[in-house]
C-alpha cells in the first residue's frame, strides 16, 4: 500500500490554508485506506474515462521535432492531444483504443505554421486566377498559369461567357505581364474581352491593376484631362487603361468587382482558405492584419468552429484608423474570445511599405534606381507608443518593417519602449525584415525580438532587388536566415499569401536554395540547412506567435496536429524540396486527407 | 466650379483639430467634414452635435495617401447628398503628404480644391526637421503648402523664434505665413481659395535650398492722423510678419512722434522734430503680409 507524501509545491499550496504537512498526509492516507482503492485501480483507463477513445495513429515514420524522440511510428491522441509518440508497445493502453493506419504508407511531422499570410488568399478564389506559374485552386484542380497576351484574352473571353448577368463586372488577379513576349496590355485588349461588362485584373504584385474602358468609365476616368501619377494616359489622351499604386488601385477597384466587400472576406472565402492550408500541409497560420470588425471576428469564430475546418488561425488586429491608446482594450476584449481554433489579441504595426513598389523606408544609401525613400505607413511616435501599451498589457506585436530604416525605427521604439516597462518575454516579431544587417539582427536579440523573414521573395523578386531596387551588396544580404540564427535570434519564414503562394515547404526550399525565378543564387552564405529550415516552419514560427508549448513539435500534452508528407523530408535533396507531395494533415486529431492532390 | 475643398495638413501634434474646432465655433458655413480620428486631441463633438445643419459628415479612419478608396468613397456619398455643404474640409493624418491627397481629389470634378494648409509645432519644428526618421516627411509636407502656419509660437523664446522662421525662410519657399498661438487663425484665411501651388504638386519632389532671403520694405507717408496704440498693435500682429519699422507719424493729437521697432521691442516717443510723417516697415519676402498692413493701416487712419 502506497503511502502519499507531498511535493513541496503542494504544501505551499495548501499553507495559504493554515493547513500542517503532516496533518495532510495523514488525513489523505485515511481516505486511501478507508475507501479501499488500491493502486490497481488507478490506471490510463481510468484516466481516459469520460473522454474519446483513445486513438493511435500508425505511420511510415514520426518526425517529431523533439529532440529527444526524434523519430517513431506511433502517436496515441485522446481529445485532440497527444498522449505519447512512441512504440506501440510502449504508448499501447491496456484497454480499449482504435488504431488508424490511414497513414501507415506515409510520414508524419508537426503541422506546419505558416507564420505570415492573410486570409484573403482564400477569398481570391471567388475571382479568375490569371497568373503566369500554373496555381492550384482550394479544390486541389489547377489553374492554368498565362503565358502571353492571346492566352490571357481567351481565358478572359471564356469566363465572360459563363457570367450570366451581362453587366456583372468581370475580375481577375495575379496578373504578371513583366513574362509576356508580346504585345503591351491597354485597355482596348480587354475590351477585346467585353464592351458592356467592367473588366479588371490585379497584378501578382498588387500594385498595378489593368481594367477595360466600361470600366474606367463606371469610375468617371475614361475622360481627357486627367493628371494623376497613378493613371497614365494613352495616345488618345484617355488612361491607357494601366493603373498604378495601391492608393490609385483603390479608387477603381469597387467598379470591377474588388472592392471592399470582397477584400474583408466571407465565410466562404475563409472555408477556402482552409482547404488550402490543408493542401499546403498547414494547422496553424497567421493571418496578419485583419481590421476584425465585429462582424469578421463573429464570422471566423464560426467558421475555425466547424468540424472539418482544417486549420487554426492566429489573427492579429491591424492598427489602422484607430489610435494605439483605444486600440489596446479593443485587443484585450478580443483576447478573451480566443478559442483553440481561433486565436485573437495580438497586434499587427506596419511601418513602412515594400521594396519592389519603392515605398520601403531604406537607409543610406536607398534605392539602387535612385528612387526618393519610402514612406512611413505609421508614425513613429504611434509605434513607441503602442509597444508601451502593448508591454504594459502583455500583448503580442508583430511590426511590418522591409526596408532597413524601419527595421532601426522599431528598434529604437522598442528599446525606448522596454526601458519604461521591462518584460522578459515580449517576442515581439520583425515580420518580413528584409534588410535587416548584422548589427540590427544583434540588437534583435538583445532586445528579445524575433524575425520572421520573407525568403519567397529571392524567388519572385530577387531579379529585381539586384538589378534595380537594392543592388547585388543588399540583394545577397536580403531575407538573412543564417545570421539571424548566428545571432540568436527566434526565425520563422513565410510567404505572405496571397502575395506568394500560402506553401511553407516552398518557403523552406527557398531559404536552403536562395535562387530567383531566372536561376541566380542570391546569397549563399546565408542559406540555412534542411533543420534549421524545417525548425522555422514549425517551432519556429509557432515561437513568434507564442504557441510554441501547443503546436510546432510532436510531443505530450500537444495539440495532435500534424502535417502527412509521402516520403521523409530527410530523404529529399534541398533542391528538390519543394516538390515533395502533401497527403494530408491531421488537426486536433482529426484527419483531413487531400483529394485531387495530382 | 465644384464645392471648394481645404486640406488641413501637418505633422502629429501640430493643432489639425485644434485648428478645426476653433473653425467650427466660429464658421456661419455649412461645412462637410472629414477627420482623421486618431491624434490625441479629438474634435469636440459638442461642436459637431451644436452646429448639425452646419456639419454634414464626420467621417472617421484614416485619411491618408494610403486609403484613397475611403476618402473618395466619402467625398462622393457627400456629392450624392440632398444638401450640398458650402465648404468640405478635410484632416489628413500626421504622416500623410498633401500632394497624394491632392491627386486623388483632383480626379474629382465635382470638386474645387482651395488650397492646403499646413501646420507645424513652433517647438518641435527645429528638432524634427532635425530627426532622420521623419525630416524628409514634414520637409515634403511643409513643402506641399499653401499656407505655412506656424502654431505654438508661445512656446519659444523670442531669439528661439526668429531663428526658427529663419531656417523655414532658408529652406523652404514660403507661398503665405501665419504665426499662431492655439491653432487661432480667421477663417478667410483658412478656406481663402489659394491659386494651386504647382511646386511640389509631384511626389517627393527633391528639396531645392533657396540661397539667401532677401528683405522688403514699404515706405509709407500717412496723410492723417494714426492712434498710437493702434499702430504699435498693428505692428506687433505676428500675421504681418513685420522684422522692423522707423520712422515719423501723426498721433491723434496731431503731434509728431517717432517710431522704432526691431522685432521686438516698440518704442513710440513723441518728437519735437517737425519733419513730414514717413516711416518704413521691412519684413522678409514671402513673409511679410505688405498688402493686407497697408490695406489695415489705412483703415485705422483718421
Amino acid at each position: 500500500m502506497p503511502e502519499y507524501s507531498l511535493s513541496p509545491n503542494a504544501f505551499t499550496f495548501l499553507q495559504g490554508k493554515q493547513t500542517n504537512k503532516n496533518e495532510v498526509v495523514a488525513y489523505l492516507n485515511e481516505i486511501l485506506l478507508n475507501s479501499m482503492i488500491s493502486t490497481f485501480l488507478i490506471n490510463r483507463n481510468l484516466f481516459f474515462k469520460g473522454h474519446d477513445l483513445l486513438k493511435i495513429y500508425k505511420a511510415k515514420k514520426i518526425i517529431t521535432m523533439n529532440p529527444r524522440n526524434p523519430e517513431a511510428q506511433y502517436m496515441s491522441v485522446l481529445d485532440g492531444k497527444i498522449v505519447q509518440v512512441g512504440d506501440l508497445n510502449t504508448i499501447k493502453p491496456e484497454g480499449k483504443y482504435e488504431l488508424d493506419k490511414s497513414f501507415e504508407k506515409y510520414v508524419l511531422m508537426p503541422g506546419l505554421v505558416e507564420g505570415h499570410s492573410h486570409l484573403f488568399e482564400g477569398a481570391l478564389w471567388s475571382k479568375l486566377y490569371c497568373g503566369y506559374f500554373n496555381r492550384q485552386k482550394p479544390d486541389g484542380t489547377l489553374s492554368l498559369g498565362i503565358k502571353n497576351v492571346k492566352q490571357l484574352v481567351q481565358k478572359l473571353k471564356h469566363e465572360n461567357e459563363t457570367l450570366l448577368d451581362p453587366n456583372a463586372p468581370l475580375a481577375g488577379w495575379g496578373l504578371d505581364p513583366i513574362y509576356f513576349e508580346d504585345k503591351a496590355l491597354d485597355r482596348k485588349i480587354l475590351d477585346m474581352v467585353s464592351d458592356q461588362r467592367p473588366v479588371g485584373i490585379l497584378h501578382a504584385s498588387g500594385h498595378k491593376l489593368n481594367i477595360n474602358s466600361v470600366g474606367l468609365k463606371q469610375a468617371g476616368f475614361l475622360r481627357t484631362g486627367i493628371n494623376h501619377e497613378g493613371i497614365p494616359l494613352g495616345e488618345d489622351g484617355l488612361p491607357s487603361g494601366e493603373i498604378r499604386g495601391a492608393e490609385t488601385i483603390a479608387l477603381v477597384t469597387r467598379h470591377v468587382g474588388l472592392g471592399k466587400d470582397w477584400l474583408s472576406g466571407d465565410a466562404e472565402g475563409l472555408r477556402n482558405f482552409g482547404k488550402i492550408c490543408a493542401r499546403a500541409g498547414v494547422t496553424t497560420a497567421a493571418d496578419l492584419a485583419n481590421l476584425q470588425t465585429d462582424e469578421s471576428v463573429e464570422m471566423m469564430l464560426k467558421v475555425t468552429s466547424e468540424a472539418d475546418f482544417p486549420a487554426r488561425i492566429v489573427s492579429l488586429r491591424y492598427m489602422q484608423g484607430i489610435s494605439p491608446k483605444e486600440l489596446i482594450p479593443k485587443v484585450l476584449e478580443l483576447k478573451k474570445k480566443s478559442t483553440e481554433n481561433l486565436r485573437l489579441g495580438s497586434i499587427k504595426i506596419v511601418a513602412d511599405g515594400s521594396i519592389q513598389g519603392f515605398t520601403a523606408r531604406l537607409k543610406w544609401p536607398g534605392y539602387y534606381n535612385g528612387a526618393p525613400n519610402g514612406m512611413w505607413y505609421t508614425a513613429p511616435e504611434h509605434i513607441q507608443e503602442a509597444y508601451e501599451l502593448a508591454l504594459e498589457n502583455n500583448i503580442l506585436v508583430h511590426t511590418h518593417t522591409n526596408g532597413d530604416e524601419a527595421t532601426e525605427l522599431a528598434l529604437d521604439c522598442l528599446e525606448g519602449a522596454l526601458a519604461k516597462f521591462p518584460e522578459n518575454d515580449h517576442r515581439f516579431t520583425l515580420q518580413h525584415c528584409q534588410l535587416a544587417s548584422t548589427a540590427q539582427f544583434k540588437r534583435m536579440h538583445k532586445l528579445g525580438m524575433c524575425v520572421n523573414l520573407f525568403s519567397n521573395h529571392h524567388f519572385y523578386w530577387g531579379d529585381e532587388h539586384y538589378s534595380l531596387t537594392v543592388g547585388p551588396e543588399r540583394a545577397h544580404r536580403m531575407n538573412a536566415c543564417k545570421t539571424a540564427l548566428q545571432e540568436k535570434v527566434p526565425l520563422a519564414i513565410h510567404s505572405d499569401a496571397p502575395v506568394t503562394p500560402l506553401g511553407p515547404l516552398f518557403t523552406a526550399w527557398c531559404a536552403m536554395n536562395r535562387l530567383t525565378y531566372s536561376g541566380r543564387t542570391l546569397g549563399d552564405y546565408e542559406k540555412i540547412n534542411k533543420m534549421e529550415a524545417l525548425y522555422a516552419i514549425t517551432l519556429g514560427a509557432a515561437y513568434t506567435l507564442k504557441i510554441d508549448h501547443e503546436v510546432g513539435s510532436l510531443e505530450t500534452g500537444k495539440k495532435a496536429d500534424c502535417c502527412a508528407l509521402e516520403e521523409d523530408p530527410f530523404d529529399i535533396e534541398e533542391i528538390k524540396f519543394k516538390d515533395q507531395k502533401i497527403v494530408g494533415t491531421i488537426k486536433g486529431g482529426k484527419p483531413h486527407l487531400i483529394e485531387n492532390s495530382g | 466650379m465644384g464645392i471648394p475643398l481645404t486640406l488641413i495638413s501637418g505633422y502629429l501634434g501640430t493643432g489639425k483639430t485644434t485648428l478645426i474646432n476653433n473653425f467650427l465655433r466660429t464658421t456661419k458655413k455649412k461645412i462637410a467634414l472629414l477627420v482623421n480620428d486618431f491624434g490625441d486631441v479629438n474634435i469636440d463633438e459638442s461642436l459637431v452635435e451644436a452646429r448639425t445643419e452646419s456639419v454634414l459628415s464626420i467621417a472617421g479612419g484614416c485619411v491618408c495617401c494610403s486609403y484613397g478608396n475611403e476618402l473618395i468613397e466619402t467625398l462622393e456619398s457627400m456629392n450624392s447628398n440632398e444638401i450640398l455643404p458650402d465648404h468640405i474640409v478635410l484632416e489628413a493624418s500626421g504622416i500623410a503628404l498633401p500632394s497624394k491627397i491632392i491627386q486623388t481629389i483632383s480626379l474629382m470634378d465635382f470638386l474645387s480644391f482651395h488650397g492646403t494648409v499646413l501646420l507645424t509645432d513652433a517647438s518641435r519644428l527645429m528638432s524634427q526637421l532635425n530627426d532622420s526618421y521623419i525630416s524628409d516627411t514634414i520637409s515634403l509636407q511643409i513643402e506641399q503648402h499653401d499656407l505655412l502656419v506656424l502654431n505654438k509660437t508661445d512656446l519659444l523664446k523670442e531669439d528661439e523664434l526668429s531663428k526658427c522662421i529663419d531656417t523655414l525662410s532658408k529652406r523652404f519657399e514660403i507661398r503665405k505665413f501665419l504665426k499662431t498661438v492655439n491653432a487661432h487663425i480667421e477663417e478667410k484665411d483658412m478656406l481663402l481659395n489659394f491659386a494651386p501651388n504647382e511646386k511640389g504638386r509631384g511626389d517627393k519632389i527633391k528639396l531645392e535650398k533657396k540661397q539667401a532671403h532677401e528683405f522688403i520694405s514699404s515706405t509709407i507717408k500717412p496723410t492723417g492722423t494714426i492712434n498710437a496704440d493702434a499702430l504699435s498693435t498693428l505692428l506687433r500682429d505676428p500675421i504681418y510678419n513685420i522684422e522692423r519699422a522707423k520712422g515719423f507719424f501723426k498721433d491723434n493729437e496731431g503731434e509728431v512722434c517717432t517710431i522704432q521697432y526691431d522685432g521686438l521691442t516698440l518704442d513710440i516717443k513723441k518728437t519735437e522734430n517737425s519733419t513730414d510723417p514717413v516711416f518704413v516697415v521691412i519684413g522678409k519676402r514671402n513673409f511679410y503680409n505688405e498688402k493686407e498692413f497697408v490695406k489695415k493701416l489705412n483703415s485705422i487712419q483718421t
